[in-house]
């Protein structure tokens, strides 16, 4: 007999679908006489939104799919390598580089691509710095002109000083943008993309806090296929609409009791990109021992925004610029007001630069505010940006009375988990804090 | 009681030339390689190969060196270092070697042994040692013009192939020919690191998987990671393999089937290419000097 | 004749400790080059790089995985952790990589001073407003110093501050040059001591030392063979056993004549123009400095700069320089090896950890310097 009731997601097809219809208008952006626009998530997606025709893909995702789809993932691997690309290289420019040079893409649902989709317009920031060095060199190699966008430091958030000279630099972004692809910028259109995009990551914010319920209405494994639409797309109606309904689902399932996982029992964080080839973990920690994984800095604060109520209390959603009726009626208004809100703890910014000023303070919060019992700190291996904080993490999780683990992964390349010894470290940490396995243990 | 067998030995070797007579040699030189696993000593009359050993290392670099000699002298007609009139010593122990004029990298000399044994055409090479991996890219006289060389890593390398003998009970001899009997290739193992080997290997058997399909998965793993080094230098035709592992066909021919290039078969024992490199240089110094 | 620098650089604990006692001054650690010291020279602060001591510490483990973090930067923040820089009354982080990133924020934790600074540093030194943005940070840094000091740094101590390091560095370059002459009079075990040696002390005595060495340096008659002009290109070079390796241990002849580090050449290589704005006036120095490839996008600054050295200083071979998990250098030494193919210059990469092989390294500078030449 399960412990609570439980049932799948109503809107899980319809957001692979958004999905998978997303990446099918990139890639046939061209045919229909449309723009490509490649930018990374957060900073350098919604300014496009100024260009009637852009399709505008975000850079991680895309990266992600060909990481999740681990046979075309480690092609791409090999290929950088060949290039003298070594394998420690951040694991997302090693998957989109890989395509480039194989001139080969994939689609959500495996279908192969012949080409690998480049970009009209391409722009990343320095969320880590590599992030804008993945982008020289896919820039460089495909002759795409670039914006590489310079942000310095995102903690503490409110400085004046970045948000002026990161709105400078949207703003220069947005007039070479317009250069190269010689079509005009128009500011209405991009006015009404950021305040979706508002809209968008507030939703996201409140479906997040949702899921500090017992039971967690929603698995981070399932959540991760929910945050394509924000990530490549905050900036449309539909989007807006889906991340609203998508908000009274998990109401509703909250409202009723319905789990993610009818066995839960151990609460789990976890805190930075997932191996994508090996997502099965999240079923075994669930099947086994009813771990399931409520969220993470990462997830929660990727597509939404966040910030310290009252500088070091729990952590709050950003309210947003429109509701703080911030002027947003001029382009530079909107650019600044985007900026601000985007710097504060939104994407990956927690992580900025190095993570150790901040992010383990998050991680803590995380782990109180989403009731964890546990937590599962991925050393993730393909992004040095989040491995190098996560022991800081874990010592003050740890040292916080919560028992805390680190597991050694890669977010992109298959090789580099061993899914065997991963299995085992898990054992051994249910085992230490008495977790009753469900099943019997294999012979 | 009974005798506990080491997976891990590979025979021991030496060879003497019965045509050649050493005395009526004009030069007779000689080149020592000492590696991190085994030890080789090659000598030559007159730029021709008249003997050679090949043995294990010890704990020294100076005893393993002077035991490649002895056993390479004990059966050379009563060839004696004082006959040598030039030695090189080459190899990670190059410059302990008592008796050695000179040191040469093993580099330089498996690219000039390498050119001796396959003969000019070879311009890629690829030395499987012991314990280190090399790529070199060759010019016609066998002078190596650039290599690149794996890290600090017993992945693709002898030792490796020695411990994977130990963990699962097969003769390293016998690697090669095992691994490809076997129903279908496996994926090659995430790690080939030795040390995680143990559990990783202890894991896949108990998963039902059979020996040889552990080798293979082994061996597929080891050419993927020396083929990294092959694709960054650039593979350009003829192709060779030197070292312990060139005769490892379990590994050689996943690597050609890699690269799509096809290696050269060897004549002689690849182990000594190191050993041979270093006596011909030797012979050609001698040469030099004397004019 | 660089007997003293080494001997500095040694014993650089030992100088700061007896620093801070002749002098009643306060004493402040940085990681990485971007921390701008002429502000904290101007405050009477003796600034100071923390650098490894190519020794293992089991202190670091806790914080950092030694399969991540770069070895230079676990080793110095290893060296922090077993007390070696007990001294330190302060320490600054001029932003630039994720490894020093963090090596500040575990040491700022875990070692508390009685002053810590992460000061932003713009990542891109071409991005719009980046001069302007980091004159501002000087201006925040310049206030928390200010306020930790209690006093004012004016205008005339900024001078001061800029006049020292504009010093420095032209009189290392002075000396550099002397390596570019077809017997270099400057081995580069001696160049790395000389400039590395400025990093820990005192400026103004640093000064007077080289002033000293080059009265007599045209003079120096050098009794080596110079072999193969080697350019060493990479992230922060301290490893002293491995340049002097590469000179003086090898069985044919090298010569280290130039490098692209950041403990030679490219934190020297130019001066703060001074102008009204002080602090705009330094902003633009390290704005322009030639630089790491961390903040070297959207276009490449670094491979004209390498050209450039390598035609002056006449290179024959390259060493890219990489530390393990030093990613912004391994982003760029792909590129570096194809442009050097391209010159024809022979590449080696090595990869520096904690502690070195040095036989594995010999044999491959040595067979690299085999190439380089005819055996026979």
């Amino acid at each position: 007999m399960s412990k609570y009731k439980t049932e799948p997601m109503k809107l899980w097809k319809r957001i692979k679908e958004f999905k998978q219809n997303h990446f099918k208008e990139y890639h046939e952006a061209h045919k229909n006489g449309r723009l490509r626009f490649l930018g990374a998530t957060a900073l350098s997606i919604s300014q496009y939104t100024g260009f009637e025709n852009a399709v505008i893909m975000g850079s991680e995702p895309f990266a992600a799919n060909i990481a999740f789809w681990k046979d075309f993932g480690l092609k791409c691997m090999e290929e950088c390598e060949r290039r003298g690309m070594t394998r420690e290289l951040c694991g997302y420019s090693k998957c989109v580089w890989g395509a480039q040079f194989l001139n080969k893409n994939i689609m959500p649902d495996g279908t192969m691509l012949s080409e690998w989709g480049k970009p009209d317009f391409a722009s990343s920031f320095s969320l880590a710095p590599c992030h804008c060095k993945w982008f020289q060199i896919l820039c460089e190699n495909s002759d795409t002109p670039m914006y590489l966008f310079d942000l310095t430091k995102a903690y503490p958030y409110n400085d004046e000083n970045l948000i002026k000279y990161m709105t400078g630099q949207m703003l220069d972004c947005i007039e070479q943008a317009e250069k190269a692809v010689g079509q005009p910028f128009i500011d209405e259109l991009f006015i009404k993309g950021v305040k979706n995009e508002f809209k968008s990551y507030r939703t996201w914010c409140d479906i997040m806090i949702l899921n500090q319920t017992i039971p967690a209405p929603l698995d981070e494994k399932t959540i991760f296929s929910f945050i394509v639409p924000n990530l490549t797309k905050a900036y449309g109606d539909d989007t807006v609409a889906l991340m609203q309904e998508l908000k009274e689902e998990v109401q509703d399932r909250v409202n009723r009791g319905i789990a993610a996982v009818a066995n839960e029992q151990f609460r789990i964080i976890t805190d930075a990109i997932p191996p994508w080839p090996a997502l099965e973990l999240y079923r075994y920690l669930e099947r086994e021992y009813g771990g399931v994984v409520v969220g993470s800095p990462y997830v929660i604060c990727l597509c939404g925004s966040w910030k310290f109520e009252n500088d070091k209390g729990d952590l709050i959603p950003t309210p947003t610029p429109v509701e703080l009726g911030m002027p947003l009626t001029t382009r530079e208004e909107v650019a600044r007001a985007l900026v601000w809100y985007r710097s504060h703890f939104s994407t990956e910014t927690p992580y900025n630069i190095a993570c150790g000023e901040v992010l383990h303070e998050l991680t803590l919060k995380i782990a109180k505010q989403w009731h964890a019992d546990g937590g599962m700190l991925h050393q993730n291996i393909g992004c040095t940006m989040q491995a190098l904080g996560s022991m800081e993490s874990r010592n003050a999780v740890a040292e916080a009375g919560i028992p805390c683990m680190n597991y050694e992964g890669n977010d992109a390349d298959s090789r580099e988990i061993d899914l065997t010894n991963m299995k085992r470290k898990f054992d051994i940490f249910f085992e230490a804090n008495n977790v009753k396995r469900l099943t019997k243990k294999a012979a | 009681m009974e005798e506990k067998k080491e997976y891990f030995r590979w025979v021991e070797s030496t060879y003497v030339n019965p045509d050649i007579d050493w005395k009526k040699a004009e030069v007779v030189s000689a080149g020592i390689d000492v590696g991190s696993v085994s030890s080789q000593m090659v000598v030559m009359c007159d730029g021709q190969i008249y003997a050679y050993s090949n043995t294990r290392s010890g704990s020294s670099s100076p005893n393993s060196a002077k035991n490649a000699m002895e056993l390479c002298l004990k059966d050379a007609n009563g060839l004696t270092l004082d006959n040598i009139h030039y030695l090189i010593g080459t190899g990670y122990g190059r410059v302990n070697i008592p008796f050695a004029q000179k040191a040469i990298t093993e580099i330089s000399c498996h690219g000039i042994g390498a050119n001796f044994m396959y003969g000019p055409t070879v311009k890629t090479l690829l030395d499987m040692g012991g314990q280190d991996c090399k790529a070199l890219r060759l010019n016609e006289k066998g002078k190596c013009l650039n290599f690149l060389m794996n890290d600090k890593c017993a992945a693709g390398t002898g030792r490796g192939m020695e411990v994977i003998a130990e963990i699962l009970k097969v003769p390293v001899t016998e690697i090669g020919d095992r691994s490809f009997d076997i129903d279908e290739e496996p994926p090659p193992v995430s790690s080939t690191c030795v040390v995680f080997a143990k559990s990783e290997a202890t894991g896949l058997l108990k998963d039902g998987w059979s020996k040889n399909k552990v080798l293979a998965a082994y061996c597929a793993a080891m050419a993927g990671r020396v083929v990294d080094l092959l694709n960054r230098i650039e593979v350009e035709k003829d192709f060779a393999i030197t070292g312990g592992i060139a005769k490892n066909k379990g590994v050689a021919k996943r690597i050609e089937k890699l690269i799509g290039v096809e290696a050269l078969v060897p004549k002689m024992d690849t182990q000594i290419a190191g050993a041979l490199g270093a006596a011909i240089y030797a012979n050609a110094l001698y040469k030099k000097a004397k004019k | 004749m660089f007997e003293k620098f080494s001997e500095i650089l040694t014993n650089r604990h030992e100088y700061a400790r007896d620093w801070k006692k002749r002098t009643g001054g306060k004493v402040v650690g940085f990681f990485c080059s971007y921390a701008p010291e002429e502000p904290l020279k101007a405050a009477g602060i003796l600034p100071v790089r923390i650098i490894g001591g190519h020794k293992s510490s089991d202190k670091v483990g806790k914080y950092i995985a030694p399969n991540i973090g770069c070895s230079f930067c676990r080793d110095a923040l290893g060296r922090g952790l077993e007390g070696d820089y007990d001294y330190l009354d302060g320490i600054v982080q001029g932003q630039t990589c994720l490894h020093t990133g963090e090596a500040f924020w575990v040491w700022q934790k875990h070692l508390p001073v009685k002053f810590s600074y992460f000061l932003a540093v713009p990542h891109s030194t071409q991005t719009i407003g980046r001069e302007e943005y980091l004159a501002v940070e000087y201006a925040k840094f310049k206030t928390a110093l200010e306020k930790w000091i209690g006093k004012e740094i004016t205008n005339e101590d900024l001078d001061r501050g800029i006049e020292s390091y504009n010093t420095n560095r032209q009189l290392i370059r002075q000396i550099f040059e002397f390596r570019q002459q077809d017997n270099p009079l400057v081995t580069g075990s001696e160049a790395l001591d000389l400039a590395l040696s400025g990093q820990i002390m005192d400026r103004d005595e640093h000064n007077a030392m080289m002033k000293e060495v080059l009265k007599k340096l045209p003079d120096r008659k050098m009794d080596r063979d110079p072999g193969t002009r080697i350019m060493i290109i990479g992230s922060v070079n301290t490893d002293r056993e491995f340049m002097h390796m590469v000179e003086h241990e090898c069985d044919l002849p090298a010569t280290i004549v130039i490098d692209d580090t950041c403990t030679g050449i490219r934190y020297n290589f130019n001066d703060v123009n001074p102008q009204e704005d002080r602090l705009m006036a330094i902003s633009l120095r390290y704005n322009h400095r030639p630089p790491c490839p961390n903040k070297d996008w959207p276009r490449r600054r670094r491979i004209p700069f390498i050209k450039h050295l390598i035609k002056t200083y006449k290179v024959d071979a390259v060493i890219l320089f990489n530390h393990k998990f030093c990613q912004p250098h391994q982003l760029d030494n792909a590129v570096i090896e194809r442009e050097m193919k391209a010159m024809g210059i022979p590449t080696l990469t090595l990869e520096f950890d904690i502690r070195i092989p040095i036989g594995q390294f010999r044999t491959r500078v040595e067979a690299m310097l085999e190439t380089t030449m005819d055996i026979i």
